[in-house]
């Protein structure tokens, strides 16, 4: 129970320096967390999740960081409403979120090694792994949608927006 | 829609809020199987109370549960997770086994959208051979011509010292078996084949695709050989990027290249433009020191861009141009006016290609419309003759007067559709419409080649899919041809007029024979019917006089028979990549077009080769490609021919006007025709920073003919083989996301494998020139921009 409550504390500490950093980089760039991050930010206070899978190779997945992600609007309701995660859907370090242990079993044995976390979140049935991949869920960390195109900073605005999404 | 997966992830708040009263009472155990079979080491996960253990490696688990209903997910990689929910009671033990489900189709490969990758290329049901910009880089290839080598049954060769004429043979078919393609398109007229290659810079290419013997009928039937696809870049980032190379050939003669592109792409990727720049001078080089040259002087500007636009999510509207303006002079003494040298070659091209494209698909996206028009003109000046080393009256006033203009003229027009099916079967269909039209004067000999060639095609083509290990893809193509031409030259006039239809069927099938190993097999029908191609517009000099070429009168129309099959072996074991082809051809000619020297039979002195219907011939052999590459940082690639071209009955290449000690030369083989030519490409890339690659070619000894006397009797002569070797070294930098920077230096052709027996002087045969396109070639080249 004190090792909870210490890192607790701790969490909320890192909270208040986020949040600090998020508000004079509002309107600038979007903060993006690794997965570990997530984890202690949604201890301190739930929140919606957007998580972006990408690949160095990947070619529109560089046009979102060029436009959508640049876009101002984007960045805000992102920073505002949202838990933005960023991962490269290759990487080969191990993340250990919500005391599970996620590696990259593929690494060193395929050409294109796709992430343990990156599977069990933008894996569909029937169709090869594939990039870009956006995966959104909700407060309680439930998937709502996922997004596996070039998404526009407009359309980006629409998939973002809490009305909208509502309606959907 | 709301998107339901079944993995409905963790509850990611349950694991801080403290669960009073939390008492591990009940207790789960069982075993985890996929079709029978222990599936050691799965994760199992209760959701709601956030516990996760392993299962063992027999594939059994215990879990201690409070009492209530939960969650359980199940999950192994390669296999479907499941999740059961269960309700357990205090102190209760049950048993609950998990049987998983295969991922079949699953995470096996990524598939990149935005480039034709190796997994499309094994679905295709041809064989589609693609060179990169990568395997260009590393060739140093500054224009289409210095890369085609590396494809296999592909081989590029120059066939002028005065003027670089090079034409690319497949399967050592010579050019005019070939269809060149710009962006699929077939601008590429017969006058444009003679120096083309050479005018398009690589670095406005995004890939050359190569099919061997025309297996589709959506291409046309002249292309017996096969196609050439060059295909420019469509841009989706904003990049920018400003290259120069410098080059020494034979350490002597300078190359100097400046290259530009950049394009820009709206964010919400609806319209772009991508625009590119070459600026190339290369210094013309002596071989041999008689003050002759064997590689000629370029100059080439080329301008361009490609931009497009969709009006609609369903639509897409796109434009093309290009603009190219190249010089080149061969022969001696280049600084003076050509009329005063023995021999020149100079040619002044201004090219214009343009091309409009619009796309349009249905709603669901299962039918495609396309209509298309492009066009390329070109208006060039020449200069083919000189004094040929005579001071006479008469010797100048003929170099006075060779002074030549050339109109030529290619127009395409098409529309195509395409529906696929549920099942997966496509139907194309579409027609064409194509309109050449070439005028090439010179005055001083009275040559004059005045044609115009329209066709008419209509083809159909279905590919069908009974199952996923085979495919069959059948179609025909109707097109109805009229080709009108005069040729003349010194007196000598001959026609053409011939208004035909031709059936040209084509089928071909492909089997999964193994989940790594396909076959696929074709036979395709083709034509060509009598006109000038690229080789009989070029003018040589031979005997310090040019060498015409004339089509006799009443040619019959070619016909060829072209089958293939091929087996293609492509497995990937962790990372690894093996990629084996071995594909036979065998192609029958009926009346082949066939150049035959009728000796110096003009009144100046001056040599006539006639086209002639020469005799049935056949082509056949094999093509091999070994690929290998043990992780990314290694990559081999091997590929080469071995072949036979043979005619049915001896074939006539000299026909004797009776002088004392000559007779007619008769070959059974085609000449300029090595029975054994590949490649190789070898890659290290130890890390982004620095990378190696060697390739190279190798040509293997063939028969080439040289005229030896006056009369124009030929010599047939057996050469050396080559191996041309290159060697190129390149460091990257990246300096932020928006600047980088590519260094490189190299040596093409190190062991400087190049023709030691060029003939000389003014009254050499120009023709006589085989093997690699240079010497030794030292290069150094910078890239600086926001490259990818």
């Amino acid at each position: 129970m004190e090792l909870l409550f210490s890192r607790k504390v701790k969490v909320v500490l890192g909270m208040f320096f986020l949040t600090s950093i998020s508000l004079q980089a509002q309107n600038k760039a979007i903060n993006w967390l690794t997965f570990e991050q997530l984890e202690d930010s949604l201890a301190v206070k739930p929140k919606k999740v957007f998580i972006d899978f990408y690949a160095d190779w990947c070619v529109y997945c560089k046009k979102m960081d060029e436009a959508a992600y640049k876009d101002p609007r984007v960045i805000s309701i992102l920073n505002t409403d949202y838990y933005a995660v960023k991962m490269n859907a290759e990487a080969s370090r191990e993340i250990i979120f919500d005391g599970q242990r996620f590696t990259n079993k593929q690494f060193g044995k395929k050409r294109y090694p796709v992430h343990e976390i990156a599977l069990l979140l933008a894996s569909r049935e029937g169709i090869p792994f594939s990039l870009p991949a956006i995966v959104i869920l909700d407060e309680s960390f439930t998937v709502t949608k996922r997004y596996f195109e070039y998404l526009s900073p407009k359309k980006m605005q629409i998939v973002l927006d809490v009305k909208s999404s509502l309606i959907d | 829609m709301k998107i339901t997966i079944g993995i409905v992830f963790i509850v990611l708040l349950g694991s801080f809020s403290t669960i009073h009263g939390q008492e591990s009472t009940a207790t789960i155990t069982g075993n985890i199987t996929a079709g029978g079979e222990i599936v050691p080491f799965s994760s199992i996960y209760v959701q709601q109370i956030a516990k996760g253990i392993s299962a063992n490696g027999v594939g059994f688990y215990e879990l201690s549960l409070p009492a209530g209903t939960h969650k359980i997910q199940v999950s192994s990689q390669g296999y479907r997770s499941i999740v059961k929910e269960v309700a357990v009671s205090e102190n209760q033990k049950i048993t609950v086994n998990f049987e998983l489900v295969k991922d079949a189709l699953g995470l096996d490969e990524v598939v990149i959208s935005a480039t034709r990758n190796r997994v499309e290329r094994k679905n295709a049901p041809v064989v589609v051979s693609t060179i990169k910009p990568r395997l260009l880089n590393a060739t140093q290839s500054l224009s289409v011509a210095d890369g085609l080598n590396y494809a296999p049954g592909v081989r590029v060769e120059t066939n002028c010292q005065n003027c670089g004429f090079t034409q690319v043979r497949l399967n050592g078919l010579a050019g005019g078996y070939t269809q060149i393609l710009l962006n699929s398109r077939p601008v590429f007229s017969s006058l444009l084949g003679v120096y083309g290659l050479e005018q398009i810079p690589t670095n406005s290419i995004e890939r050359i695709e190569v099919v061997r013997s025309g297996g589709s009928a959506l291409y046309g039937s002249n292309a017996i050989a096969g196609t050439v696809n060059v295909i420019t870049k469509d841009p989706i980032l904003n990049t920018w990027e400003i290259g120069s190379n410098l080059a020494l050939i034979n350490g002597e003669a300078a190359d100097r290249m400046l290259t530009f592109n950049t394009s820009v792409v709206a964010d919400d990727l609806n319209s772009g433009v991508t625009l590119f720049g070459t600026y190339r001078n290369r210094e013309a080089w002596d071989a041999n020191d008689d003050g002759f040259t064997e590689l000629v002087e370029l100059r080439n500007n080329t301008v361009g861009a490609k931009a497009f636009v969709r009006p609609s999510d369903r639509s897409r509207l796109s434009i093309s141009l290009n603009a190219i303006r190249e010089y080149r002079r061969g022969g001696d003494r280049l600084n003076l006016s050509p009329q005063f040298t023995d021999i020149t070659e100079e040619l002044d091209h201004d090219t214009f290609i343009g091309g409009v494209d619009y796309e349009l698909n249905s709603k669901d996206n299962s039918s495609q419309f396309q209509v298309y028009s492009s066009a390329s003109f070109t208006k060039r000046d020449s200069y083919y003759g000189g004094l040929g080393g005579g001071r006479t009256r008469q010797d100048s006033i003929l170099a006075n007067n060779a002074f030549g203009a050339t109109r030529d003229l290619a127009w395409v027009n098409g529309v195509q559709f395409t529906k696929g099916f549920k099942n997966k079967d496509v139907l194309t269909v579409g027609a064409e419409f194509n309109h050449t039209e070439t005028e090439d004067q010179i005055p001083g000999y009275n040559r004059l080649i005045d044609q115009s060639v329209n066709s008419l095609g209509g083809y159909a083509q279905y590919e069908w899919k009974p199952s996923e290990k085979f495919t069959l893809l059948a179609g025909t193509r109707i097109d109805n041809v009229h080709v009108d031409g005069d040729y003349s030259i010194s007196g000598i006039d001959r026609g053409v007029n011939i208004n035909q239809t031709a059936f040209s069927p084509r089928l071909t099938v492909s089997y999964q024979v193994l989940e790594d190993l396909k076959f696929r097999g074709g036979y395709a029908r083709g034509f060509r019917a009598p006109q000038a191609f690229n080789e009989d517009l070029h003018i040589s000099s031979v005997g310090g006089e040019p060498q015409f070429v004339i089509l006799s009168n009443d040619l019959n129309t070619e016909y060829s028979n072209a089958y293939t099959g091929s087996f293609n072996y492509s497995k990937n074991i962790q990372l690894l990549q093996l990629d084996f082809l071995l594909e036979g051809f065998f192609t029958t000619l009926e009346d082949p077009f066939t150049l035959v020297s009728t000796g110096s039979v003009l009144e100046n002195g001056s040599i006539l080769e006639e086209v002639r219907n020469g005799e049935g011939a056949k082509v056949y052999g094999t093509n091999f490609e070994f690929g290998v590459s043990p992780d990314p940082k290694w990559q081999l690639q091997l590929g080469g021919t071995l072949q036979k071209a043979e005619y049915d009955a001896p074939q006539l290449l000299f026909e004797t006007d009776g002088t004392l000690g000559e007779t007619d030369i008769l070959v059974d083989e085609f000449v300029r025709n090595p029975n054994f030519y590949g490649y190789l490409n070898t890659a290290w890339i130890p890390s982004e920073l620095f990378n190696v690659d060697i390739t190279g070619t190798y040509t293997g000894s063939m028969t080439v003919p040289r005229v030896i006397s006056d009369t124009g009797f030929l010599q047939l002569n057996d050469t050396d083989p080559f191996f041309d070797l290159n060697l190129k070294l390149e460091s990257h930098v990246d300096f932020n996301e928006n600047f980088m920077m590519t260094f490189s230096l190299g040596v093409k052709n190190i062991f400087n494998s190049f023709q030691d027996d060029f003939d000389s002087g003014p009254t050499r045969d120009s023709d006589y020139v085989y093997g690699p396109g240079a010497p030794r070639t030292f290069f150094f080249g910078v890239k600086i921009g926001k490259l990818h």
